[in-house]
């Protein structure tokens, strides 16, 4: 079931009637009925791998639940008779085995999530290496928003092991945290404490709620078909032929790109997280203006937010205060200084977190190269961080001055662009080459403006001209966005005003995103 | 006020809002002459005047031209056929027509394809006969009993999509007159007419050259069946299309128009179709002409210019084919026996195709 369908449109409405017509305690089983009916609709088999992974990990959080609040009972019961070696061997024996449930688990569901996504890639490049003719011709069943469900329920059942919070003794609960289908597909991925409660807990119906979620739907919809849509076949066709552009033409494009597959994304979280306030569930944001951050750990730290916390909370931090990690820190410290003591192991931890970021991505070595780059900067800006702030001393560069917040931001944006296109045009090489073109045709001057945006039909002027103007609409509500009143302020103004603009809104979607070329469903939902 | 009141008034009006401005703005687009199939003003115009009425889908659409059929049988006919209509369509713009005029004769155009037509099969038929219809409620019902409910998003955004081109192609040849007239320039205008009154209802199709090779007439010889059925809904319609006609004394013919020759070649069950329509002709006591049997069909239809594809004539195989078809029907109606003119079936009439002496290694 695609979401920008007419289906789509009638299922969520008819979940939001049902939701509130309902008792408030059984509001999470229509949602866990409409996520189920959504999973089925869109992918039947599919269905099978998301029963798998809720069921191992219920099962695996009731045992270790189970392990920890008998050890609890049984150190309860012993206080006094037990020895403090006794009670540390026995705490060690029960940490174990819940280890090892864990492991099993994680190993059982990222198996899964690897095997069914990461096959082709693994023989092409056995095949490559090895010269090897090994079948790559296989086809696999690949669910519904493999990668996001299971990293959500991952972190649910590492949260349990780390004893974060207890364990959901209800199993339907369990599955609707794992399917809960607004954020399936494109996330965002949350934290099982902050969900549950949004989930489980009984939502009363509000005119506000009913409308700013509406409004903010509406306005997802607009930036996924009257934004993302209209330029994909653009982006595509300077992708697929670079070769042929101006340099000057290529870097449009590419630019292009990056307003395109954030009005793709982000506008699938308007689209979800909108839906959601109406039922009166709050999603975690995954985008706060990202492409106004001033560096690269703070663009991560902007884009699909949920995504870099995951990695944060479940590779970073558990590589970076491991054991090994900081003995490494405190003999690099003795020997070698505090600055190499504290960035080298933090170093370790990053390359780690980006090259699996990439491989998330995307199953090719583009992918992993395009993680690697990221951190790479990411890196090279922690080591340097020192030198910078000795070379601004010097040249007097206050950081608050909006000349330097702006080509800080504009230095961002570039950079940032240049890192997505690696990937996207193909494979590693013709990602270079893309490269390779800007720059060495960037001195070729496109003669007229049929030469610099070819790919763009200037016949229909009124198509380019709204989806030109909503790209501007969303670059000044990104802008306002910093004093976050802009909700606020639309809502404020007349009724009869509003109704005129959302329903200027509804006929843009309805019409460009009509005449668009067909994307084939949202970006981030491949991934 | 209480949430729900509220929530339900504003969407009441929110969606009251959408529906008048949608429906005004394909209104505005039936109403134009934008589509090829838009005939709505001109059979408004033409209204009290015809006498004659070719009705069917997609085949007469394309092949049959009413200003030959008028000049050789000296009628004011009209086509009055439609793509991939349904025969609740045909009967509804049939009533229409009757109603507005003295109609005499009618010819039906049967085809494999539309006996067997469900009422919500294809919505492209439903959006054609929307264009043609005039009343909203009509075009309200129609759209929600001859559209499959999975079919709904697609005939929308069809309809949605045309219309809004239309609005703002014509506001677009509205700023450009303007500014054509304040700084004397000559811009082009975006052609938003595209129906030729003059046409009365015929589309001409250019036409394609689709002459099998060698290699093709041995393989394609009586290699597929046509998979077509009868329906009873649309055996019901017909049944209350001929009452009605018998009750208002009107002459009615079956016709089957020509199809192109490698559909000829390659189909080894027309013949099963023929003696279908043929008992339908019986039933209603009228005659009934399958072009395809014409025994001068190769003269008449060369494969490499009469056809625009497979199913539909192209202008030039269409002239050939009404003057044919008038001298016929002109012939018949004096009482002369035309069964000479045609073979008895379809296997009899692929023996004299043009392919067939290719086949026969000659």
């Amino acid at each position: 079931m695609s979401i920008t369908s007419f289906t789509f449109i009638l299922f969520i409405f008819a979940t939001l009637i049902l939701y509130y017509v309902v008792p408030k305690r059984f509001q999470w089983v229509i949602l866990l009925a409409a996520s189920m009916a959504f999973y089925l609709l869109s992918s039947l088999k599919g269905a099978i791998f998301v029963l798998i992974t809720a069921a191992t990990v219920y099962g695996a959080t009731r045992w270790m639940q189970s392990i920890s609040d008998k050890q609890k009972q049984f150190l309860k019961d012993n206080k006094a008779t037990l020895s403090k070696e006794e009670k540390k061997a026995l705490k060690e024996k029960n940490k174990k085995h819940r280890k090892a449930i864990m492991i099993c688990t994680l190993v059982l569901n990222f198996g899964i999530m690897c095997v069914v996504k990461y096959s082709h890639f693994a023989v092409d490049t056995v095949n490559s290496i090895f010269n090897s003719g090994l079948n790559n011709e296989f086809s696999l069943i690949v669910p519904l928003g493999l990668s996001f469900y299971t990293f959500q329920s991952m972190g649910y059942l590492i949260n349990i092991y780390w004893g974060n919070y207890k364990a959901e003794k209800n199993f339907l609960k369990v599955l609707l945290f794992v399917s809960f289908f607004p954020q399936m597909t494109q996330g965002p991925i949350s934290e099982f404490d902050q969900l549950s409660n949004e989930l489980f807990s009984e939502h009363e119906f509000t005119y506000k709620n009913y409308s700013w979620g509406f409004q903010r739907m509406l306005w997802g919809f607009v930036k996924k078909m009257v934004i993302a849509d209209v330029m994909a076949p653009w982006v595509k066709d300077v992708f697929e032929n670079y070769n042929s552009y101006t340099g000057i033409t290529v870097l449009i494009g590419a630019f292009m790109y990056s307003i395109q597959i954030y009005a793709d994304f982000s506008g699938y979280m308007d689209i979800m997280c909108g839906y959601c306030e109406m039922l009166g569930i709050s999603l975690t944001e995954n985008f706060e203006r990202p492409y106004f951050s001033k560096s690269i750990a703070e663009y991560w730290r902007r884009w699909h937010i949920t995504l870099g916390a995951w990695f944060k909370n479940y590779i970073y931090y558990p590589i970076g205060i491991s054991k090994w990690n900081r003995n490494l820190g405190k003999k690099l410290t003795e020997k070698c200084g505090k600055s190499i003591g504290k960035n080298l192991p933090a170093t370790l931890a990053l390359i780690v977190v980006w090259l699996t970021t990439g491989l998330w991505h995307g199953a090719s070595w583009a992918y992993v190269a395009w993680g690697g780059v990221n951190g790479l900067f990411i890196i090279f800006s922690m080591w340097m961080e020192p030198v910078y702030a000795k070379v601004k001393s010097t040249l007097h560069i206050y950081e608050n001055k909006w000349l330097w917040k702006a080509f800080q931001t504009i230095r961002t944006f570039v950079l940032v662009t240049f890192i997505k296109v690696l990937p996207e045009v193909g494979t590693l090489s013709q990602g270079f080459g893309l490269w390779k073109r800007i720059f060495t045709a960037l001195p070729q001057i496109p003669h007229g403006i049929s030469q610099l945006i070819p790919f763009i039909k200037i016949d229909k002027w009124i198509d380019i001209f709204i989806t030109v103007g909503m790209i501007g609409i969303m670059f000044i509500l990104s802008l306002l966005q910093r004093k976050n009143q802009t909700r606020y302020y639309f809502n404020k103004i007349p009724l009869a005003i509003r109704i005129f603009i959302l329903l200027m809104l509804v006929f843009f979607v309805i019409y460009i995103g009509f005449s668009a070329e067909a994307t084939g469903g949202f970006m981030y939902a491949g991934f | 006020m209480k949430n729900y009141q509220k929530a339900f008034l504003s969407s009441v009006c929110f969606i009251i809002s959408f529906f008048i401005v949608l429906v005004s703005i394909v209104e505005i687009y039936f109403a134009s002459d934008s589509q090829s199939w838009s005939d709505r003003k001109c059979r408004k115009e033409l209204s009290g005047e015809i006498d004659c009425i070719f009705n069917g889908s997609c085949h007469s659409v394309y092949g049959i031209n009413p200003l030959i059929i008028d000049e050789k049988m000296n009628v004011n006919s009209y086509n009055l056929s439609g793509p991939e209509v349904n025969w609740y369509e045909r009967k509804y713009l049939i009533e229409d027509m009757l109603s507005k005029n003295p109609i005499k004769t009618i010819y039906f155009e049967i085809a494999y394809d539309n006996l067997g037509r469900d009422i919500d099969e294809s919505f492209w038929g439903t959006v054609y006969f929307l264009s043609r219809t005039e009343s909203v409620l009509d075009q309200v019902s129609a759209f929600f009993c001859y559209t499959k409910f999975n079919e709904y998003d697609d005939a929308a955004k069809f309809l949605i999509k045309e219309s809004f081109e239309y609005a703002f192609a014509s506001f677009e040849n509205m700023c450009t007159k303007l500014v054509n007239n304040i700084f004397n320039l000559d811009l082009k205008y975006h052609q938003t007419n595209h129906y030729k009154k003059e046409n009365k209802g015929y589309i001409p199709y250019d036409a394609e050259n689709m002459t099998f090779s060698h290699q093709e007439v041995e393989e394609k010889y009586n290699s597929i069946a046509i998979d077509y059925d009868t329906n009873i809904e649309t055996l019901n319609i017909i049944d209350d299309v001929m009452a009605l006609c018998k009750e208002k004394n009107i002459y009615v013919y079956f016709i089957v128009l020509p199809i192109s020759t490698n559909k000829l070649w390659e189909v080894n069950n027309f013949d099963e179709f023929r003696i279908t329509i043929n008992s339908l002709a019986q039933k209603y006591d009228c005659r009934c002409f399958d072009f395809n049997l014409l025994k001068n069909y190769s003269s008449l239809f060369s494969i490499d210019n009469s056809f625009h594809d497979d199913f539909h004539l192209s202008d030039l195989g269409t002239t050939a084919f009404c003057e044919e078809m008038c001298d016929i029907i002109i012939e018949s109606s004096s009482g002369k026996d035309v069964s000479s003119r045609f073979f008895d079936t379809y296997a009899e009439a692929k023996e004299y195709s043009e392919y067939m002496n290719i086949l026969k290694g000659d």
